[in-house]
């Protein structure tokens, strides 16, 4: 049921009416109690120019056109005519478990025509629970327990009223499909209980974060614009390494000092399963090398990137070092483990570009090349993917078009906290190269219209900005 | 060195002279086909001439070409050692021995044992006198109008005298028309139309009738080609002179401009162009049929199960110009087909059912399914997952291929073959004419490295040196031209 009610906020996306603007802040909102763990509100004037738009990223997919009608069917309403029964806004509400132990999920609306929405409701295959509110809205949900959880939850402080939701969602594009807030509490519950699980993403940056918002937006491709509450913003960087890398990567990750992240999770891993420092120690006996050794590589600038590469894509590992003759010194000790710990494995010297490098044999048809050289260590899958990076013959990442527009489309800053860039264009046929004949063809064809994405992540006085843009042509 | 037969060090050397010449380490001009074509008898049945002037000005550039291989000066080391090793030294023995110029003539086919002969004009002659004499059984050698001739046995040599009382060589019609207009090379290779007959007509199970079904006429062609060298690559360049005309014959297609290329993907590894091969089928349909009594029944039956005619259906997809392209894909390299149709639904109608009739007589094939590919109502036909077969008609041409970017790519505008640098600057140094009869073009420079690749991935390890030795090779181009009753093809393999 849940499914379904989901489906339906879904359908009312695609189907509703048209109307002005949203207001920045969802009526909804003052629905619901103020400690609400999850709040999205959907924009349900489908007439507007942000539907407009989005029916204009649609119907660049074959099956854009029937994703209404898809909806329809998801939601066991074919041939009803929803869009009456929908006002101009569409909440799902998830509220922190009742004294049940139950978790009350709730849509809200107000509709147009409250007799269509009746009407709806009792044509609908699955019975869903609904309560009428004050004002015209309506409260639905899965079963009773939740509807009464929600109901009873009611009375205090709304979330309208929390001063943070507010400026959540004043700073969040006004013109926009959807927005969603999120409460830091559920974060914290999310992760089984354990507060402290979640801090070593965190703490750098002031712990687990209060609250995070989102708005989703059609604008020639769909983007998402979001901050997180946060402590302290963490120390941005200047993304230098695409400068290097290949500009027919189709995937890259960028990041920097993933040690003080990476330590704070083991500490946290370890106070929750202390035969880990065990495993690890014995982890590093093989190897014959301390792991820690390695934190001085990861301390600066790093990417990850996948380039095409044939009978597997290239995976490639390039940090930014100060010293490339100590990362080069730390990736000798771990092959040289790694070849007395693997049985099979074989280091050898091999070059690469005019440069000195590493083959490492991990059996007979898999292996792994490492190099260091002015500034720069790099670890690939590919022969190639050290050639490409050492010794360039095609532009960079970071002049080819594909990647410029990218960011230009997800207003991405110049200094962030890390960023994502996909090239679909490429990566979508090159994906559908392995999955081709096992997955359907209708969605095979679907995901060929998609040309790029983009992500990143920015420090903003005492929050992170994220935002991000899929493009679809 | 008591055991070795003169003959064989002849042999050895020769050999390793014209290998040395293939490689480019060839000499100084001269005439296509060499000087000893003035005395060598018009009879004779192969003819195979060595530009061997080491100090010729082309020799720096062959040293060039080699030295671009990291392996290069080593291979021709080692060849060097092959005759070293018979204890005669290259440099003090053997370079002074030859003359600019070593010819080898096969006199005939025919026989168990056929005579041939060598020619050179040494440079010392008493060096050449010593290297024959070396081992049990010496070579003997003769003087003959200013060259040595040298051979295993005196009667070769009678022979070739013999045969040298009447026109030469230069200047029989069959050989000037088999080089004539081919470009020079270091090495020139003669093959006698007639000298093949003759030694196919010696053979007691020899139908000559048979020929004719496959050769126009049903004559053997006589056959001319150089192979030379230069700092950009190595080109080989030939001739075959038919009995009668070959577009008559239907062996052979008219040439043709390619225009496809303007409107394929670019960034091709391998290219093959051709055109109007429904002539051909259908030559090559009545051979098969001539030589093997059973060929009609058992096609009828295959296509029978099929429910396609191979003259009537299939043939006709490939009457216009066609071409068969290799690109990057992931698992597997993309493949794809693209022939000019004239019309679009008629032409995968005969695809439809031609996989239909493959369905059927397959069980473990699913049936095709509809599929959109760039605005294009395409089919799918899933071979083993994820090996999957796309097909379509549009624009005017025929698309088979194994990947969706197979087709969607043909639906851009923006950087066709025919804008690839790679492409075009591999056709211009092989001096591509505007019309062939066919093309085929391989980038290696991408294409080595991806196969090797898949052989490093299959388990097997690829030797560094074999990556590095491959590395310099930049790409392979091969035309074609006819005219008349001659076929000129040359291939060119560009290394950098």
């Amino acid at each position: 049921m849940l499914r379904r009610i989901a489906a339906l906020a879904l359908g009312a996306v695609a189907l509703a009416g048209c109307h002005d603007r949203p207001e920045k802040t969802p009526e909804g909102a003052a629905l619901v109690p103020a400690d609400t763990a999850l709040f999205i509100a959907v924009d349900t004037r489908l007439r507007g120019p942000q539907w407009e738009e989005l029916r204009d990223v649609l119907e660049r997919f074959p099956s854009g056109g029937r994703a209404g009608e898809l909806l329809l069917g998801a939601l066991g309403a074919q041939g009803h005519d929803v869009e009456p029964a929908l006002g101009p806004e569409l909440d799902l509400a998830v509220l922190y478990p009742g004294p049940s132990g139950a978790v009350p999920v709730v849509l809200l609306t107000r509709p147009d025509e409250p007799d269509a929405l009746r009407a709806l409701l009792a044509e609908l295959e699955e019975p869903v629970e609904a309560a009428e509110l004050p004002d015209g809205w309506f409260a639905l949900a899965p079963d009773r327990a939740a509807l009464d959880g929600f109901l009873s939850a009611g009375g205090g402080e709304s979330l309208a009223d929390v001063g943070e939701f507010a400026e959540a969602m004043g700073d969040l594009p006004r013109s926009r499909l959807a927005a969603a807030y999120l409460d830091g509490g559920l974060l914290a519950q999310t992760f089984g209980g354990r507060p402290g699980f979640a801090e070593p993403f965190f703490a750098p940056r002031g712990g687990i974060p209060g609250w995070a918002a989102a708005a989703l937006s059609a604008d020639d491709g769909l983007r998402v614009d979001g901050q997180v509450s946060a402590g302290t913003a963490g120390l941005a960087f200047r993304p230098r390494l695409p400068e290097l890398v290949p500009g027919d990567a189709v995937l890259y990750v960028g990041f920097r000092d993933l040690t003080t992240g990476a330590r704070n999770l083991w500490r946290n891993l370890v106070e929750a399963d202390p035969t880990l420092e065990e495993d690890l120690r014995g982890l590093e006996d093989d190897l014959g090398l301390r792991l820690a050794k390695l934190a001085p590589l990861f301390t600066g600038e790093g990417g990850v990137y996948v380039r095409p590469g044939a009978p597997l894509p290239e995976v490639t590992l390039v940090l930014s070092v100060r010293d490339a003759a100590d990362a080069r010194e730390s990736l000798d000790e771990l092959a040289s483990g790694v070849e007395g710990a693997l049985e099979g494995a074989v280091a050898r010297d091999v070059e690469i570009a005019g440069v000195g490098a590493v083959e490492l044999e991990l059996d007979s048809a898999f292996s792994l090349f490492y190099a260091a050289r002015d500034g720069i260590a790099a670890v690939s899958s590919a022969r190639g993917g050290i050639a490409e990076l050492l010794a360039p013959d095609d532009e960079p990442l970071a002049r080819s078009e594909g990647f410029r527009e990218a960011a230009a489309s997800a207003d991405a800053p110049d200094d962030v906290l890390g960023l994502l860039y996909a090239d679909l264009e490429e990566g979508v046929p090159l994906a559908l190269g392995y999955l081709e004949g096992s997955i359907p063809s209708e969605l095979a064809e679907n995901l060929l219209p998609l040309r790029s994405l983009f992500l990143y992540a920015a420090p903003e006085s005492s929050r992170v900005r994220f935002g991000g843009f899929l493009r679809v042509e | 060195m008591s055991r070795v037969q003169g003959v064989r060090v002849l042999l050895g050397v020769s050999a390793v002279l014209a290998a040395l010449a293939l490689a480019g380490c060839g000499g100084d001009e001269a005439a296509v086909g060499g000087a000893a074509a003035d005395v060598v008898p018009a009879n004779v049945a192969l003819y195979v001439s060595s530009n061997t002037d080491f100090e010729g000005e082309e020799w720096q550039q062959a040293e060039e070409l080699v030295r671009k291989f990291p392996d290069g000066d080593r291979a021709i080391r080692e060849l060097l050692a092959t005759i070293e090793e018979e204890d005669v030294d290259f440099e003090e023995d053997v370079k002074p021995a030859f003359g600019p110029e070593v010819a080898v003539v096969v006199l005939d086919f025919a026989g168990d044992d056929p005579q041939f002969v060598g020619l050179t004009q040494p440079r010392d002659q008493q060096k050449f006198d010593e290297l024959i004499a070396q081992g049990d059984e010496p070579a003997v050698s003769e003087e003959f109008e200013g060259w040595t001739v040298f051979s295993d046995e005196q009667a070769s040599i009678d022979a070739f005298k013999q045969a040298a009382g009447g026109d030469t060589l230069a200047d029989s019609d069959a050989y000037t028309e088999a080089v004539d207009g081919l470009d020079e090379g270091l090495v020139t290779v003669y093959v006698s139309g007639a000298g093949l007959q003759r030694a196919a007509e010696q053979n007691p199970t020899f139908d000559p009738a048979s020929l004719e079904t496959v050769l126009p006429n049903g004559e053997f062609p006589t056959m001319g080609i150089t192979v030379g060298a230069d700092d950009d690559g190595g080109r080989l360049d030939g001739q075959f002179v038919f009995g009668g005309d070959l577009e008559e014959s239907g062996f052979v297609g008219e040439p043709f401009s390619a225009e496809l290329p303007d409107e394929l993907p670019g960034e091709v590894f391998a290219y093959v162009g051709f055109n109007n091969l429904e002539q051909q089928i259908s030559r090559f349909r009545d051979v098969l049929a001539d030589v093997d009594p059973n060929f009609e029944s058992q096609l009828g039956q295959i296509e029978g199960a099929l429910g396609v005619s191979l003259e009537e259906d299939i043939a006709p997809l490939f009457a216009g110009e066609g071409a068969f392209y290799v690109r990057r894909g992931s698992p597997l390299p993309e493949l794809t087909l693209v022939t000019r149709v004239e019309n679009d639904e008629q032409a995968v109608g005969t695809v439809d059912d031609l996989v239909e009739g493959l369905v059927g007589a397959d069980v473990s094939l699913p049936p095709p399914e509809d599929t959109e590919i760039a605005g294009v109502q395409a089919r799918q036909l899933v071979l083993e997952p994820p090996v999957t077969l796309f097909y379509a008609a549009f624009d005017g041409k025929l698309v088979l291929t194994t990947a969706r970017d197979g087709i969607a790519d043909l639906r851009e505008e923006d950087d066709r073959l025919s804008d690839d640098e790679s492409f075009t600057d591999a056709l211009d140094q092989a001096g591509v004419p505007d019309e062939t009869t066919g093309i085929v073009y391989v980038n290696l420079a991408e294409a080595v490295p991806l196969l090797l690749d898949y052989v490093d991935a299959s388990g097997e390890s690829v030797p560094p040196e074999v990556r590095a030795n491959t590395e310099p090779l930049q790409n392979f181009v091969a035309f074609g031209t006819a005219e008349g009753d001659t076929v000129t093809f040359s291939a060119f393999l560009g290394v950098e």
